[in-house]
């Protein structure tokens, strides 16, 4: 026993010191290291790890977050910033396919903020770069360029040359027709825009819509017109008569009186021996006399546009812009252009 | 009275030739608008309710389709611009109000080709 304790004792004793010197190791060296070692992993797990993706393949992410950013405020009708995010990503992303989405909707944008020049150099590029993936897309969107910078009738003709345009992809063409359509019955022109719409038959966007507007222009012929040869020649007969036929007393009346007084004050002048006067008056008076008619004559084909266009407003006069895109849907929200 | 309608005729002919001549290199009417806008518009303080205002109308009207032309649709301008254009026509905002947008293709969008 006494050996054993004082084995253990000694034991002990010996123990103690290596525990101390133990300790004093770990506090020493061991454990700053161990500790960072630790530490280090630790923060490499559970906060470097999960963000490693988002570093390694940053680029990628940041351009394909840029672009979509540029559609969002488009999409909010925002079309200064999308603009501006669109340049963006065309100066920072090299990958082709974000590029030609990127001039696209460059083009887009600038078409809806009402920058027709731009516009129109924008789409000339994509058409005339090699292999786009939005060329069609941008040779029917000229059309609109066109179209707001009222030229109808260029636009017409620009229409109508690419209905001869072998297009890849056929729902392009048929918002050709479609547009085509909707000019003519702007116009009045019924018979050459039911062709047109007769043409559309595969894309089931547009046959709906189609459908409806053949059906329309049965009820367009029977609206309430006024006749500008009429209108002209009232207003020939006596100043204001015109205006008065196509809904406008109050301009009737102004042609009246002016007219009138010209008249008497012309007549006056030469019955007083006034020549000089009287040519002059009477020039003058020359002038309010074809104006009055031509302004009857012009008040009767406005009125028959506003008819026209009144009729129209209730069908679906609207070209989704997704069909002008590669992949449909993609936006996720359909655009209306009016037409 | 032929006589006198002969003279107004030939009066009127006169001038339209005279301006015409010179049209493009001297522009007469331009050059009268102007003369309008910068010295006699600004004494008249009543708006023209309609966009572009009656002079820059004529400016456009005259340089569009000349001298002849160019009047018919200014004398037509000044008859219709009241609110009964309203009805047949658009609005617009141009410095903080509401006007009527009548430009020079809302009147003639009837028989000229725009190209």
């Amino acid at each position: 026993m006494t050996l054993l304790k004082t084995t253990t004792f000694g034991g002990a004793m010996k123990d103690n010191g290596k525990i101390k010197f133990r300790l004093r190791y770990i506090l020493k060296k061991e454990l700053p290291f161990r500790s960072l070692f630790v530490c280090v992993i630790q923060i490499f797990t559970f906060l470097v790890l999960p963000i490693l993706p988002s570093i390694l393949f940053a680029y990628e992410l940041s351009c394909n977050g840029e672009i979509k950013l540029g559609k969002d405020f488009f999409i909010q009708g925002d079309y200064s910033s999308a603009i501006y995010q669109f340049k963006r990503v065309l100066s920072l992303c090299e990958e082709i396919d974000i590029k030609q989405d990127a001039q696209y909707f460059l083009g887009v944008s600038y078409l809806f903020a009402n920058k027709q020049e731009e516009a129109e150099k924008q789409f000339i590029s994509i058409i005339e770069a090699k292999d786009h993936k939005y060329a069609e897309q941008a040779i029917v969107m000229l059309s609109f360029v066109l179209e707001r910078q009222q030229k109808a009738a260029s636009t017409k003709d620009y229409l109508s040359n690419l209905l001869n345009y072998n297009f890849k992809d056929n729902t392009l063409k048929e918002s050709v027709h479609y547009k085509l359509a909707w000019l003519n019955l702007r116009s009045g022109e019924l018979e050459s825009a039911s062709e047109h719409l007769r043409e559309i038959k595969s894309s089931t966007e547009l046959v709906q819509s189609a459908k409806e507007l053949l059906s329309a222009t049965k009820g367009y012929q029977e609206l309430p017109y006024k006749s500008p040869t009429l209108s002209g020649f009232l207003s020939a007969c006596m100043p204001g008569a015109g205006q008065f036929y196509v809904g406008r007393p109050k301009d009737g009346l102004t042609a009246f009186i002016v007219n009138g007084l010209f008249i008497g004050a012309t007549v006056q002048a030469f019955e007083h021996d006034q020549e000089f006067l009287g040519v002059m008056l009477g020039a003058l008076e020359l002038g309010w006399y074809i104006g009055n008619i031509y302004n009857a004559t012009n008040s009767a084909h406005k009125y028959n546009r506003k008819v026209r266009e009144d009729y129209w407003k209730g069908y679906k006069d609207e070209l989704n812009l997704n069909l002008l895109i590669n992949n449909k849907g993609e936006l996720g929200i359909s655009f209306g252009f009016k037409f | 009275m032929e006589r006198h309608v002969l003279k107004v005729f030939l009066l009127l002919a006169g001038f339209l030739l005279c301006c015409h001549d010179v049209y493009g290199e001297n522009d007469i009417p331009q050059k009268v608008i102007s003369f309008y806008q910068e010295y006699l518009s600004p004494l008249d303080t009543s708006e023209c309710p309609s966009f572009p205002r009656c002079s820059e109308y004529a400016k456009a009207a005259t340089k569009k389709h000349g001298l002849l032309k160019g009047w018919i649709l200014i004398v037509d301008r000044l008859f219709h611009e009241g609110s009964e254009e309203l009805k047949v026509s658009g609005q617009i905002i141009n410095d903080g109000k509401l006007k009527i947008y009548d430009p020079v293709e809302n009147n003639d969008f009837w028989w000229c080709d725009e190209r």
